[in-house]
């Protein structure tokens, strides 16, 4: 096993980098805050470092998030592991192509630094507002809340949506953790490779479309049939919460930090709790620790 | 309780309008999200009661609520499953997210409901009619409902329910008339009358399913009321009798043909339903209608129009019979099942269910849960729509190919093969020497699919052959089907038996060569003589075993994905077009990540095939790494290399190996291809086809060219030519063509070809080959001749070729590989006048009819369009690249692998 170092880096280079390892394919386009996430692996590709598997990720700009999302769909439809990174009106442009991803059953992550939709004014920094618009496409939604949980939540989101088969949109707060430094402990590709599950990949691929073997996707359907192929998906979005836990179990073993699809801090007797999720979440655990040790019964 | 102001959701005001009394609520969404706790409307109750009840404690228990689903993509929502609900609700454990209108047997969330469970009261007239697309039945209920609506106290409700084919479809219009407003907005289970309009549907859709006992049965039936009943299926009989029903006939087709309007049977039909209906006098229902024929076609086509119309009406009375129903089933015929016996199991138990209009039966279990459908699906579905069909003349024929080649479904196609395969031919299987010199001493046959072919007469237009004698006779001419329907079913039976030609042997740049391969795109549910599927059809001929396709949303997805038939299939081996559909604005981009996929797949298999050389052997890894699988011959040998690296990997037990099998595949050659209509390559997905191609990576992009939005029924684009009358454009087109060949060639990179299928065959086949063997960029641009143009369909190929005559539409190709002039065109110098060719078409025609003047002047506009973009191409194509070569050091062209 290679050593973990600590390194002092951003959200999004933190999570770049658990992209490149796992990904062939990448479609991207700049927004702020999330450009960074694409520059790297494009740099890093240019450079010639390679993924898990092997191959130098082919990462490729297109000419909107609307285009990232369409190349995303038909590079995921074809078989490739494949990941875009965006925010804001962005990801609101992804969200037609994101019906049909998860309508599909197609495992992917998509990295999001969650940043302000623009109403009276524009504004690139960050909430949630982009993230929350996405609540109907049917995607896991997955948020981690410092600089090293986005790195750590990037490789549990990559490993576990090839399990479940529901896609995941990964985000963390814009700017807040996407440019915040911090140290962190490095995952290595060993790691990567220790999370995911080669056979899945494999079942991957075979779902993808070959004309060895071919099939049709996208139909369009009728009043008949339509609602009952749209319950079809049901057990799939079930199982999904005890997968991702799976997952962070599985990270758990290998690492040792321990994550919970909620996570509760504070006291086991507390009157009072916040839930939160985001880098305020942070704010909250360290209030928590600072009223608890004066006696306040409060949780996080 | 209904929900108006649904946000702000003022939950104070929801509160108070909720009775004290209420214990148990279920809150409907029409929607469904998944992974969400509820759906929407769900969550904003709970949580407005949630508050309310927490900040009002003195008022009891907070009632109980649940959420359900009903109504997703139109699915039913009626009074029984209302009921349903409140019957749920009623449960000291109800289900506390349920769904509402289907059987999911998979998550068990669906409520029961009772399918008998009626609330329509007796005085309602309820009226189902089942008509064709085209026959007029849609339109006639419309206007019966007006009749009514406007003329009596009564109201009037219709609703229409249409499938999507293009051709041959089904449309069924729910009518209810009553002395008080019709509420419900759900389609009638029970009704009273049943009109079938088209005699073949009884042996295909059980008609009267929704006819409640003592009902009215009216039929359009070319049998009289003393022969009907031998025709019946027994099945409808059965019903007949069963339910006690008043049946009627009406030969509609004789009297519309009697009295002058054609196939025109809606004025007919509307007629007897008024009389048997009796919904109001039928002698003022049938002055309402005289007097709405005498609006509709008094100013138009004066008293002619009018008369044949008030014949008709009076010609319907005197045609409808009473049928006397025996008292028991005497037939021997049968509804014919809606896909043969011998279909696979999902054929038979999910689309055949579709296609017998029963899919709302299908439970949840019955689905794919990803959308993944099986291909090759329509050749189970004998729609058999066509009147007449081309009979082959073996004696007369010339094998060009162009029928076949020109055919929109598919259902005329050609082989050569060994003399010896005759044996145990059926009688009168027609066959002739084969020409050329390809095949010596082999057979040909030309073969007619009866039951697929749709009678649009394309390829008796495109027949080159005609007799010296009899020169309306050609070699193949069209008959009506009837006589001979089954000799040509046994015929196909017998040539499908027949094996296809070894695609190595066969020239695929000939018209005849690429019409000896199989199509891997047949029976699709296109207009009868549309211009786009020709060319569908014809690439998948040449790459259908090994190509993916990414569709644009539009008639060519759903002609090419529509539920329930796939047109898309596979070839003896099981190869064939992976198919899939993204949105309407990205299919560039879509097709693009196909590319992006493939070309990653490959890296990974070089990887691991240099991992594994030492257990593989050198030779096999550096064969399959090498193989330029340029020709049909390498790539059928990279087939068997790939067959040949996976019994080896099987026999490798390590991860790499694994990893190698599931991704060989991807080392047989694959074609990327986008197709969309102009609407997507021209506006909305325009921005994506742009970007694609100016990235230089190897994909083929089809445009096909109707110059409007087809598939929604006719808006303008920036494809439709100047002067075009066209939806959004009532007052014709101001502006001219967008020149998308020109934008895409100004990269210098990208192969584009314009093309007419029509004009120039030979031309487009050859372009279409060209482009895909270029490893960049593609772009076809193809002409496709459409209903919405208003012209003869049969004549569409002829109207192809007078638009590339006069200029209107350029053939040409820009073949970046070409360092010395790539651009080729291969139109000739314009003849004639844009105006003669124009005005032949509806588009530009209406315009010359309402507004002469402004006609005139975008007519002369149009021409001077036309001989612009000569001159400016003429001079393009005399332009030579001279000295590019060495400024840029070689490859001057895009991107390849």
């Amino acid at each position: 096993m290679e050593k973990r170092p600590f390194v002092t880096v951003d959200g999004n280079e933190a999570t770049a980098n658990i992209a490149h390892m796992v990904s062939e394919v990448m479609a991207i386009y700049p927004i702020t805050p999330s450009s960074g996430l694409g520059e790297l692996p494009d740099a890093w590709a240019a450079a010639g470092r390679k993924n898990i598997f092997g191959t130098v990720p082919d990462v490729v700009e297109m000419q909107s998030e609307a285009g990232a999302a369409g190349a995303v769909h038909g590079s995921l439809q074809a078989g490739a592991l494949t990941t875009t990174f965006t925010a804001s009106q962005g990801l609101l442009l992804m969200i037609p192509n994101m019906f049909k991803i998860a309508g599909e059953l197609t495992p992917t992550v998509f990295h999001v630094t969650a940043r302000t939709v623009a109403t009276h004014a524009l504004s690139i920094f960050g909430d949630h507002s982009d993230v929350m618009a996405c609540r109907t496409t049917g995607w896991a939604m997955f948020c981690s809340s410092s600089v090293q949980e986005a790195q750590d939540f990037a490789l549990i989101a990559h490993a576990a949506t090839l399990e479940s088969r529901v896609p995941t949109l990964h985000f963390y707060d814009g700017f807040r953790i996407s440019h915040e430094v911090n140290k962190i402990q490095l995952l290595t590709e060993d790691d990567a490779r220790a999370m995911i599950d080669m056979d899945l990949v494999a079942a991957f691929r075979r779902r993808a479309m070959s004309p060895e073997r071919p099939v049709l996707r996208g139909t369009a359907q009728n009043p008949d049939v339509f609602f009952q192929a749209r319950e079809a998906c049901n057990p799939f979005y079930q199982a999904c919460p005890a997968i991702m836990q799976k997952y962070m179990d599985k990270f758990a073993a290998l690492t040792g930090r321990q994550y919970h699809l909620f996570d509760y801090f504070g006291a086991a007797d507390a009157e009072r709790v916040i839930v939160i999720m985001g880098s305020g979440a942070g704010v909250v655990e360290e209030t928590v620790d600072y009223l608890t040790a004066r006696g306040e019964k409060s949780a996080w | 309780m209904k929900v108006r102001l649904y946000r702000p959701f003022d939950a104070a005001a929801f509160v108070a309008v909720l009775p004290k009394t209420v214990r148990a609520i279920a809150v409907m969404d029409r929607t469904k999200e998944p992974g969400a706790l509820g759906e929407p409307l769900f969550l904003d109750v709970v949580a407005a009661l949630a508050e309310h009840w927490a900040t009002h404690s003195g008022n009891g228990h907070m009632p109980k609520v649940i959420g359900g689903r009903y109504g997703l993509s139109s699915k039913e929502f009626t009074p029984a499953m209302a009921a349903a609900v409140f019957a749920e609700l009623r449960k000291a454990d109800p289900k506390p997210r349920f769904t509402v209108g289907i059987k999911d047997d998979v998550t068990n969330l669906s409520l029961d409901y009772d399918e008998d469970f009626s609330t329509e009261a007796d005085d309602v007239t309820r009226a189902v009619f089942f008509g064709l697309g085209a026959d007029g039945t849609v339109s006639a209920n419309r206007n019966s409902a007006k009749i009514v609506g406007e003329n009596t106290p009564y109201y009037a409700q219709a609703y229409f329910v249409y499938d999507s084919r293009k051709a041959g479809s089904v449309t069924v219009s729910h009518v209810r008339f009553g002395p008080r407003p019709i509420k419900g907005s759900y389609l009638i289970h029970k009704a009273n009358f049943v009109a079938c309009h088209q005699f073949h549907f009884l042996e295909r859709i059980d008609v009267l399913s929704l006819a409640v006992p003592g009902a009215t049965f009216l039929l359009n039936s070319p049998y009289g009321p003393d022969e009907v009943w031998d025709h019946l299926p027994a099945e409808v009989q059965e019903e007949i009798i069963g339910k006690k029903l008043r049946f009627y006939v009406v030969d509609a087709y004789r009297v519309a043909r009697d009295t002058g309007m054609g196939v025109r049977i809606n004025t007919i039909m509307q007629t007897c339903f008024f009389k048997l209906a009796n919904v109001i006098p039928p002698d003022q229902a049938i002055a309402e209608i005289k007097d709405a024929i005498k609006q509709t076609y008094g100013k138009k086509g004066g008293g002619k129009v009018v008369e044949q119309n008030f014949a008709a009406v009076d010609g319907a009375l005197a045609a409808l019979h009473e049928v006397k129903v025996p008292d028991r089933v005497t037939s021997k015929l049968h509804r014919v099942p809606p896909v043969p016996e011998d279909a696979p199991q999902f054929v038979k138990n999910v689309l055949g269910m579709m296609i017998a209009n029963r899919g709302d039966e299908l439970p949840v279990s019955a689905l794919p849960n990803d959308g993944t459908f099986p291909t090759g699906t329509t050749k189970y579905e004998k729609r058999s729509i066509a009147q007449d069909i081309p009979i082959w003349d073996p004696n007369l024929c010339i094998q060009c190919g162009l029928c076949s080649l020109t055919c929109p479904h598919a259902s005329i196609r050609m082989k050569v093969y060994d003399p010896g395969l005759l044996t145990g031919a059926p009688e009168g299987f027609k066959s002739a020497d084969s020409k050329g010199k390809e095949f010596p001493g082999w057979k040909f046959t030309l073969q007619v699919f009866p039951d697929d072919c749709t009678g649009c007469g394309l390829c008796v237009d495109a027949c080159p052959a005609k007799d010296k004698v009899k020169p309306k006779h050609k070699a193949i001419d069209m008959e009506p089907k009837l006589p001979h329907l089954e000799r040509e079913r046994r015929h196909l039976d017998f040539f499908l038996s027949i094996p296809d030609v070894d695609r190595r042997q066969v020239k695929h740049d000939t018209i005849k060569g690429s019409q000896l391969l199989l199509p891997l795109f047949e029976f699709s549910g296109a207009c009868a003589g549309c211009g786009e599927t020709p060319y569908v059809k014809l690439v998948t001929q040449l790459f259908g075993d090994r190509m993916l396709i990414a569709n644009a949303t539009g008639c060519s997805s759903i002609y090419g994905g529509n539920l329930p038939c796939t047109p898309y299939t596979t070839n003896a081996e099981g190869r064939g077009p992976a198919w899939s559909n993204s949105l309407f604005e990205d299919a560039a981009e879509f097709g693009l990540g196909f590319r992006l996929a493939i070309d990653l797949q490959i890296q990974y298999c070089h990887e691991l095939l240099r991992r594994l050389a030492g257990q593989l052997g050198d030779e096999l890894v550096g064969r399959l790494i090498n193989n330029k699988q340029e020709s049909e011959a390498e790539i059928q040998e990279q087939r068997r290399l790939v067959a040949e690296l996976n019994q080896r990997l099987a026999t490798i037990d390590s991860p790499d190996a694994k990893s190698l099998l599931a991704s060989s595949d991807y080392l047989i050659r694959k074609s990327v291809w986008s197709f969309g209509g102009d609407g997507w390559a021209y506006d909305i997905g325009f921005g994506g086809l742009d970007h694609v191609i100016a990235l230089g990576r190897d994909v083929n992009i089809l445009v096909l060219d109707t110059e409007v939005y087809s598939n929604t029924g006719g808006q303008a684009s920036k494809s439709t030519p100047r002067g075009a009358v066209a939806k959004f454009a009532a007052g014709g087109k101001p502006v001219r063509k967008k020149d998308l060949g020109l934008i895409a060639m100004s990269y210098g990179n990208v192969f584009v070809g314009q093309i007419s299928l029509g004009a120039n065959p030979v031309h487009a086949l050859r372009t279409i080959i060209a482009a895909e063997s270029y490893r960049g960029p593609s772009l076809l641009i193809a002409l496709s001749h459409c209903i919405g143009w208003g012209i003869d369909m049969a004549q569409g190929m002829s109207v192809q070729k007078d638009a590339v005559a006069c200029g209107y539409w350029l053939l040409y190709s820009f073949d970046p590989r070409n360092e010395e002039r790539p651009l080729q065109l291969a139109s000739k110098k314009p003849t004639g006048s844009f105006k003669d060719f124009a005005l032949k078409e509806a588009r530009w025609a209406m315009l010359a009819r309402s507004k002469p003047a402004e006609a005139e002047r975008l007519l002369a506009l149009g021409q001077r369009d036309i001989d612009e973009r000569w001159t400016l191409y003429e001079q393009l194509a005399n332009m030579t690249r001279a000295g590019v070569k060495a400024a840029v050091g070689g490859d001057g062209h895009g991107q390849s692998e």
